[in-house]
């Protein structure tokens, strides 16, 4: 289980005033097979606080544990082996996607080349082999990197507004695939959206940032049942 | 599989990716020609020890050679699958060619990546290179073609240098993959940036600079071992005219190749291949005229008889055959001009000379050699010239 408690983070050298914070005293839980969305407007600090959660950045104050213990850079390598992490570079756009996925692969044992050839399908990505990955479109970027992140079978993914980019059909493709690896892998998928409707069948928690506070959390259910009687309608709080 | 297997690995995918980038090869021959020749040169002329203009030069070849080398392991570049449609592709567009080099370090942020671990294997590889490198001096000192002292400060060199440079690397790669790039990372790293790329334009000029010179050299110590005994005081003084003309023709070049490296410019891989082989070319160009300036135009002073040689004129006077002379002091050389009986004169500047070791044990200088040489032509009743009006 990935957990963050009481995180805080300004961007520049200098502590800001109090509503100068990108996130405030932000506590969430990310667990093993389930989905949980975090949904903000443009702003909000979602990728912020992916941002934390993954490690690239460190919080001014707060933790951010794994499996109970806090990440540090001795640890770091292998968190980063088992939690993966979609919407950032990835890959060298001078390579091939072959050779990109041929040389990826090694850092990670559980890397299954059949499955990554399926995602591939899957994605109608699979004649892009041979193409240099910066020649590919930002839809097939983003097809691609979901169909290796897979591939190489991690415990938790992070992703970075993963639908942004991507058609219609591929949407319900890869909400697809990340609900059968939530359910045979018990894989954690943490994304952040503003795209409400497309994910609200298969999200299981939700938390919502606005302005770098949490101002809700809950199960679906429990914040549909709250009155708000739609996600709009929480966003808008 | 546990962390350092899933890193060798991975060291290996990235060298074999990058199997092509072997730049650094030369710069490490160079170098390391550059101590052993300095310190042969050293050796017979002034009795041992590598002058420190050589060994800064040496010093840069050695920085160049291993900050390529970590390239090799931390820089992606394009496949050879890509190259040709894709650079086209990109020179239409206007992009510049340095932007398809990526770093490492950007690539493996979202990964499993054990940078300590990566730069430990790197550690690994580049003591195995300069590992050979400093046995190569070793070995030069124990067949005398250098002193001891002179290989032991080599070695030491290029462990130092090759070591910062291996460091310092993976600090700047162990912030930017780490994400902790704040002011003073960026102020620093853009310095050592500049003074990698202003480095290379002075190393890389005065590296053909020293080592035409000191190719050159092997033939001046062949021309003196042949034309001279060693055991006489005997200085010659040569011109070299002719390769200050080549240097400035050369500097364009090199300024282009050190531009290249550091991809300022666009790269197309026909028109560095065809710079680096000119380079070649006249580094040995240079150094055949500088070699042949002191074997074909030279004035040998010995203690009792000059000898001149243009071309294939060759000629031994005694000092009795000096009709009349002039020696005057210019900024920081001897002017000696000679009018000899058979009717030849001669104009010599002692800007550039060698001497044997038995010279210099003999005299303190060139104002106490030719005090003692003016003193042997008056003993002889040889007039001393007027200046020229």
């Amino acid at each position: 289980m990935i957990t963050a408690k009481n995180l805080n983070f300004n961007y520049g050298l200098f502590r800001p005033k109090e509503d100068g914070f990108a996130i405030k005293d932000v506590s969430l839980e990310i667990k093993p097979g389930f989905i949980s969305c975090l949904l903000g407007n443009n702003g909000a600090g979602k990728t912020t606080l992916l941002s934390l959660l993954y490690g690239f950045i460190n919080p001014k104050s707060g933790i951010v544990c794994y499996d109970g213990r806090p990440i540090d850079r001795k640890n770091i390598a292998s968190y980063h082996r088992d939690v993966a992490y979609c919407g950032e570079k990835w890959c060298a756009d001078g390579l091939t996607v072959e050779k990109n996925a041929e040389m990826l692969s090694t850092l990670y044992p559980a890397f299954s080349k059949e499955l990554f050839n399926k995602y591939m399908e899957i994605a109608q990505t699979d004649r892009t082999y041979d193409k240099t990955f910066g020649e590919l479109s930002t839809g097939q970027k983003v097809k691609v990197e979901i169909a290796f992140l897979l591939a190489r079978k991690p415990k938790f993914i992070l992703m970075d507004e993963p639908l942004a980019n991507v058609d219609p059909v591929f949407k319900t493709d890869i909400l697809e695939i990340l609900q059968n690896s939530v359910a045979e892998n018990g894989t954690g998928v943490f994304l952040s959206t503003h795209l409400l409707d497309e994910i609200t069948d298969i999200v299981d928690y939700i938390y919502v940032l606005k302005n770098g506070s949490l101002i809700k959390q809950g199960s679906r259910l429990e914040l549909l049942d709250d009155g708000h009687g739609s996600l709009k309608d929480i966003m808008s709080l | 599989m546990d962390d350092k297997k899933i890193m060798k690995d991975f060291i290996a995918r990235i060298g074999e990716l990058n199997k092509n980038k072997n730049l650094w090869i030369i710069f490490q021959i160079s170098g390391i020609a550059q101590l052993i020749i300095s310190g042969r040169h050293s050796l017979l002329v002034k009795g041992g020890g590598i002058p420190i203009p050589s060994l800064i030069v040496a010093g840069g070849l050695i920085f160049m050679s291993t900050v390529l080398y970590i390239q090799k392991y931390t820089v992606m570049s394009m496949g050879s699958f890509e190259k040709e449609r894709s650079q086209l592709l990109f020179l239409i567009a206007g992009r510049r060619m340095a932007d398809m080099q990526e770093k490492l370090s950007d690539i493996v942020k979202t990964h499993g990546f054990d940078l300590g671990i990566y730069y430990g294997y790197l550690l690994e590889k580049i003591l195995i290179v300069q590992g050979v490198s400093c046995s190569i001096v070793f070995i030069a000192a124990m067949i005398g073609s250098m002193d001891m002292k002179s290989a032991l400060v080599s070695v030491g060199m290029i462990a130092l240098i090759s070591l910062n440079v291996w460091y310092w690397k993976m600090l700047i790669s162990g912030a930017a993959a780490r994400h902790k790039k704040g002011l003073l990372y960026e102020i620093f790293y853009r310095i050592v940036i500049y003074i990698e790329i202003m480095g290379s334009f002075v190393l890389l000029f005065f590296f053909i600079n020293a080592l035409s010179v000191q190719l050159s050299s092997i033939i001046q110590v062949t021309v003196l071992k042949n034309i001279n005994n060693l055991n006489e005081p005997v200085k010659t003084i040569y011109h070299e005219g002719s390769a200050g003309i080549a240097d400035l023709l050369f500097s364009p070049i090199i300024t282009l190749l050190c531009a290249d490296i550091y991809g300022l410019f666009i790269k197309q891989d026909r028109v560095k291949n065809f710079l680096f082989a000119a380079l070649c070319v006249f580094t040995i160009v240079i150094a055949v005229m500088r070699g042949m300036t002191i074997s074909n135009e030279r004035v040998s002073f010995s203690e009792n008889s000059v000898s001149v040689k243009h071309d294939d004129d060759e000629k031994e006077y005694g000092l009795k055959d000096i009709k009349l002379y002039r020696i005057s002091l210019e900024k920081d050389y001897y002017h000696i001009h000679l009018e000899f009986n058979d009717g030849r004169i001669e104009e010599i500047y002692t800007v550039s000379s060698v001497e044997t070791d038995a010279w210099k044990e003999k005299y303190s200088g060139e104002t106490e050699y030719f005090n003692e040489f003016a003193q042997k032509l008056e003993a002889l009743g040889i007039k001393a010239g007027e200046e020229p009006s």
